[in-house]
């Protein structure tokens, strides 16, 4: 929007009331959030010390969330759009809340998960960082401005340096200080970029044709170059995608395990969420994102072939993962293939983490040969962890078979379509990563049922109700979808996720 | 206000305006006054900390979080002069029956209470009290006597 003085004196024009009130209803899933980080600030200044009512209170409040979300996924039908306060900031659609869906769900199995001891209780602020973790994330989802897309992005990073640091342990505080120095650097160079955007074209929505304004033959080739990588970075930074992904293997390493989990999973998705917006407005790179691809997975899994801690290894693969989401970047127009991998990651990887989780809480371990001979004490964890790490490499019978069978061979219908040898070299490489991923991510199991235990390990039973429940639920649906995946790409398709 | 001007055009009248302030003031005050230099005179004006020490000296770290409390309200000052203008519209009240000031005035509030709760965390964490609330002195007693420490202090104190 132009602030010329012909819009200033007539506001009424384009924002009147009815929009403004019509515009709040569309927000009601942000603002249920933004109420819950303000109930939940109520509760921590308040006498109550158990968290048993602030995670209750979290539940009460994300629940409704995804129902909200739900419900207009279902009313904005196909293609109806709802562009908030005609200001083109929000724009909100039904693949908007579908992906909004996708976020609440995780953030709901991330709550579930317990807390190592290292964090003190009350752990009140716990639950309002992830809170606003997802609100930002969820208003990255539907920004369409590059000020709404500065302000949830940094309201994502925040939150998570915060919680990065939360264990207060001595390594978590390092970690919290490298990713905030990172972040610092990344979102400044965006918001250089987006300062040159602006400079150039006057505006800064992704509504509009600025690309053509900036690639006319006014400036030199290296201008609008500079513009769009400067501004990637500090997105690709947020999705970790290689050479912006430095932060991660540390930051995964010292973090509490739960927060870790949420960090794999719902800034990268909404990251990614925004990122297809942005490839959009940008006419589809795909050379570019190719490349990125490539050298994004390559690095994740190579590096994660010589880690000994898990959660360090966990790190690398979401690099990888990262590579292979990039590569669903690479369909103009269409999202769902990219959407299905999401989902299916989401599903996996909370799994894993959720496991890794439960061996760092029980029997303190860390190391990858320290789950060596745990099948014969929990057969059952070990069952869930090889469904996982198998899900991970994308074999059958899991989803991620499924997911990545998707992804290759849309990749190759490109390649045969376009003749780009990229594409070809791409879909080559992402074979071989694929395998590669399977060394590493197979060496946690074979270790559980093949090896002996290591005697430094303190050796007992111990169930989990919970976590046993919650594994039971992840597992069947990475099962499910393997052999129905009809089910969840018939929903994404009953809305248009193309562009 | 129709003036005809480029937006950039503004803001560099204003680059403009500013720099006639501060250099104009500075060199009439230069043309008209006495000349009297004094060592008090360099020293740090009112408020501000006495210069001992170099620049990068530890700074106790509680006074960033008091400095980023204090910002917020400001910010928050600053944010209510451009709401008061828009809060206070004429054509607007008239044209929406009332409405509008609703509106706006419940935004504001809803604004100003997020920001009050975010003083009363900070109140309720202790991080308005300088000596900070449940920190216990160390139980570590010196098995160097005080006045040993105060010997050695007179003897190189010249």
């Amino acid at each position: 929007m132009q602030y010329s003085s012909e819009n200033m004196n007539t506001p009424i024009n384009w924002l009147t009331l009815e929009s403004v009130s019509d515009s709040l209803y569309w927000l009601l899933p942000e603002l249920l959030l933004t109420t819950l980080i303000l109930l939940l600030t109520i509760l921590i200044i308040s006498p109550v010390k158990s968290d048993k009512w602030q995670k209750g209170l979290v539940f009460f409040g994300i629940g409704p969330y995804v129902l909200v979300n739900g419900y207009f996924s279902y009313v904005l039908g196909e293609t109806q759009i709802q562009n908030l306060f005609n200001a083109d900031m929000l724009i909100v659609n039904a693949q908007a809340a579908k992906w909004k869906i996708l976020l609440g769900l995780s953030m709901l199995v991330v709550l579930l998960f317990p807390l190592p001891l290292t964090v003190k209780r009350p752990r009140g602020e716990y639950f309002l960082l992830l809170t606003g973790v997802l609100l930002g994330a969820s208003l990255l989802v539907i920004a369409n401005h590059f000020m709404m897309v500065l302000i949830s992005l940094e309201m994502i990073s925040l939150t998570s340096y915060l919680l990065t640091g939360l264990a207060r342990t001595r390594y978590s505080a390092e970690a919290a200080v490298k990713y905030f120095l990172f972040g610092a650097a990344a979102t400044a160079v965006m918001v250089y970029g987006v300062s040159w955007l602006y400079g150039i074209t006057g505006h800064v929505s992704l509504s509009g044709s600025e690309l053509a304004m900036l690639e006319n033959n006014f400036y030199p080739d290296w201008v609008p170059f500079l513009v769009v990588t400067l501004i990637s970075s500090g997105i690709l930074f947020k999705v970790a995608v290689a050479p912006w992904h430095i932060w991660v293997p540390d930051v995964y390493e010292q973090t509490p395990t739960p927060v870790v989990a949420m960090f794999s999973v719902i800034p990268k998705l909404a990251g990614f969420a925004f990122l297809i917006k942005w490839i959009t407005w940008l006419q589809w790179p795909v050379e570019e994102v190719a490349v990125l691809a490539v050298l994004t997975m390559s690095v994740g899994n190579f590096a994660a072939l010589r880690q000994v801690n898990v959660k360090r290894m966990m790190g690398y693969s979401s690099i990888a993962h990262s590579g292979f989401l990039m590569m669903a970047l690479l369909f103009p127009g269409d999202a769902s293939v990219l959407f299905f991998y999401a989902a299916v990651y989401i599903f996996m990887n909370l799994g894993a983490f959720l496991l890794i989780n439960y061996y760092e809480r029980m029997y303190r371990i860390q190391l990858i040969k320290e789950y060596d001979g745990f099948f014969r004490i929990s057969p059952l964890f070990g069952i869930y962890l090889v469904v996982f790490m198998v899900a991970l490499t994308g074999l059958p019978p899991t989803a991620g078979f499924t997911a990545k069978l998707f992804l290759f061979s849309g990749v190759l219908a490109q390649f045969q379509e376009s003749g780009s040898a990229l594409l070809m070299f791409t879909f080559v490489f992402g074979i071989i990563n694929a395998v590669v991923s399977f060394a590493y991510y197979v060496r946690i199991p074979y270790g559980m049922i093949f090896r002996d235990m290591h005697s430094s390990v303190n050796i007992f039973k111990k169930y989990s109700v919970l976590e046993n429940f919650l594994c039971l639920f992840l597992v069947l649906a990475v099962l499910l979808l393997f052999f129905k995946p009809e089910w969840l790409m018939g929903w994404i398709n009953n809305s248009s996720f193309a562009f | 206000m129709e003036t005809g001007l480029s937006p950039f055009a503004e803001v560099l009248l204003f680059i403009l305006a500013a720099a006639l302030f501060v250099f104009g003031g500075l060199i009439t005050a230069r043309l008209i006054r006495p000349h009297r230099p004094g060592e008090q005179k360099l020293e740090s004006y009112e408020s501000g900390e006495q210069p001992l020490g170099d620049a990068w000296g530890q700074v106790n770290i509680r006074f960033y979080l008091l400095g980023l409390i204090f910002l917020l309200f400001e910010v928050e000052i600053i944010f209510l002069f451009p709401w008061a203008v828009v809060f206070g519209d004429e054509e607007l009240i008239r044209e929406t029956g009332g409405a509008w000031g609703w509106l706006t005035f419940t935004e504001m509030f809803i604004f100003l209470g997020i920001l009050f709760l975010g003083l009363l965390y900070a109140w309720s964490k202790g991080y308005l009290d300088w000596p900070m609330p449940g920190r216990k002195k160390s139980g570590f007693s010196s098995p160097v006597p005080r006045s040993m420490y105060e010997a050695i202090n007179k003897k190189y104190d010249s």
